[in-house]
């Protein structure tokens, strides 16, 4: 079980990202969601908790979160509905359910009412990470890609071992740039005018994602596997792609924001799915 | 082959990519709303935080490679002539000078001109104020940091402040700097650029005379001596930065 958590990449984005991306959006609720989400959370932050649905993986009730961290995208870049990913030949495929985790905790929180606090909880976390994840490019699983070249590896430097690509886009290709905590993230990306944030909010959940899925394909065609990077340009290249990962990590934290406060302020428009 | 050449190699990056986020951080908590905003338009809307290190990032890079020797700056002790007599290339508090005397008349400037030097001025008003960043031989000695071979250039680059404050962001450690009564910070300010490298470089050899005789850098032996350095360089570095900042940004 372990080998398919890590193959699928269970943990997105690194721990700190994960913060780095809940903090923008905490600092991006309304007052009334950002009050209503505090009644439920005992007044913890939302960054807080940002790693909520992660530590609990393998915690007896919460097996079914393990596989909803990634998405299964078609040739076309459309999301495969879920009852299709179950059905599909590739364990990768099958284990890409983030649409059934989001059915699931958006269920509970469009009925608060018949939930319990530590239920309303639980999906307000989890909700969070799931569309974290569903920003991370890693976490897209392209039907038309095989898994090799979902996993290229990379070598800086002519002495060192392979580094898996993976690790670089949870973290390392900003990290690697930017040695930034989680309140420079929100000083950095947090800036956004209200009419970019009204374009990059609009449409549904489905809409990012399928949006999401044609971008991050470019993440791969950056670095055909197997690349050995000599002298400057391991830096010439990260140069290249951080100013897309701060944007997609920017992206996150507007998103779940727009989501949660549709979801807990009464005059927001609800986000839907699909 | 210049001497610059020669001394330049392994420079690092000053003060760490950290550092000088903080610097630049603790200059934009003192950038006039005008000069803030005038300085936005060029950089999309980007804080100048966010530009703290593109120096080092690009400094290896085509077609910046020139600049890859802007990062330090000689004292008087510095061989400033190559073997064959050839002067050193300009340096760090030249440049600095340089571009804020180009940056009086930004508004004839293209925008991405303005741009490139709103980036060197962030990171070489940061550059000019680290002692390592005197270049000299003492200051380039080769020491122990709890008894790990180094270079005191990069003890002062980054592992002053990365060890005795392991677990501040730049957000935190300019707000933690930020403390610098307001008739004091205006006395800061003061000076040309020449004078500002001119307190790095009394910086510099107190750093250097600090060095225990068995070259073992400690917290005790070293880092608790070194930290008030630092801090106060880098807050010398933010004031500054904000100070030439607002004087081209605010009108």
């Amino acid at each position: 079980m372990s080998a398919v958590c890590l193959f699928n990449g269970a943990y997105a984005w690194n721990g700190a990202l994960h913060s780095a991306i809940a903090a923008i959006a905490e600092a991006n609720l309304t007052p009334e969601a950002k009050s209503e989400i505090a009644k439920i959370s005992d007044n913890e932050s939302i960054v807080l908790n940002a790693l909520w649905m992660d530590n609990r993986a393998e915690v007896p009730g919460f097996e079914a979160t393990l596989n909803w961290h990634n998405v299964a995208i078609t040739k076309a870049n459309k999301v495969v509905p879920v009852k299709k990913a179950l059905k599909a030949k590739r364990d990768i495929e099958k284990t890409a359910l983030a649409f059934e985790g989001l059915e699931t905790v958006l269920k509970v929180l469009e009925n608060r009412g018949a939930h319990s606090k530590a239920e309303v909880f639980a999906a307000t976390n989890e909700l969070i990470t799931i569309l974290a994840d569903l920003h991370c490019p890693t976490h897209y699983i392209y039907q038309d890609m095989s898994e090799a070249d979902m996993n290229p590896f990379y070598f800086q430097g002519t002495k060192t071992k392979s580094e898996d690509f993976k690790n670089f886009w949870e973290g390392n290709c900003i990290f690697h740039s930017f040695p930034w905590k989680t309140r420079e993230f929100v000083h950095q990306l947090s800036r956004k005018s209200a009419e970019e944030v009204a374009t990059l909010t609009s449409g549904s959940i489905t809409k990012w994602v399928e949006s999401n899925a044609v971008r991050y394909r470019w993440i791969y065609e950056v670095l055909p596997n197997g690349t050995r990077f000599k002298g400057n340009d391991y830096r010439l290249w990260a140069n290249k792609i951080y100013p897309f990962s701060t944007e997609i990590v920017a992206e996150a934290g507007y998103r779940i924001a727009s989501v949660l406060n549709g979801l807990f302020d009464p005059a927001v428009p609800q986000k839907s799915l699909k | 082959m210049l001497l610059g050449v020669v001394t330049l190699t392994g420079t690092a990056l000053a003060w760490g990519g950290r550092g000088h986020s903080t610097i630049a951080a603790l200059a934009d908590r003192h950038l006039t709303d005008r000069a803030r905003k005038n300085i936005q338009a060029y950089t999309g809307g980007r804080s100048i935080v966010y530009f703290a290190a593109w120096m080092d990032h690009n400094r290896r890079i085509a077609p910046y490679e020139e600049t890859h020797f802007w990062h330090v700056d000689y004292n008087n002790d510095a061989l400033r002539k190559d073997a064959e007599g050839n002067p050193a290339p300009p340096m760090c508090a030249y440049q600095a000078n340089r571009v804020r005397e180009e940056m009086t008349d930004f508004r004839s400037m293209s925008d991405s001109a303005v741009l490139i030097n709103i980036k060197y001025l962030v990171h070489l008003l940061g550059d000019m104020h680290c002692p390592s960043h005197v270049n000299y031989p003492a200051s380039r000695a080769k020491i122990k940091l709890n008894g790990k071979k180094l270079s005191l250039h990069k003890v002062w680059d980054s592992q002053v402040m990365g060890i005795m404050h392991p677990n501040l962001g730049a957000i935190e450690q300019a707000e933690m700097l930020d403390i610098i009564p307001e008739n004091e910070a205006a006395e800061i300010v003061k000076g040309s650029v020449y004078d500002w490298f001119a307190e790095s470089e009394l910086a510099s050899k107190r750093a250097v005379e600090l060095v225990p005789e068995d070259k073992n850098l400690t917290v005790a032996s070293y880092l608790l001596e070194a930290e008030p350095i630092a801090r106060l360089q880098m807050q010398k570095a933010g004031l500054r930065l904000a100070f030439v900042l607002n004087e081209i940004f605010d009108k």
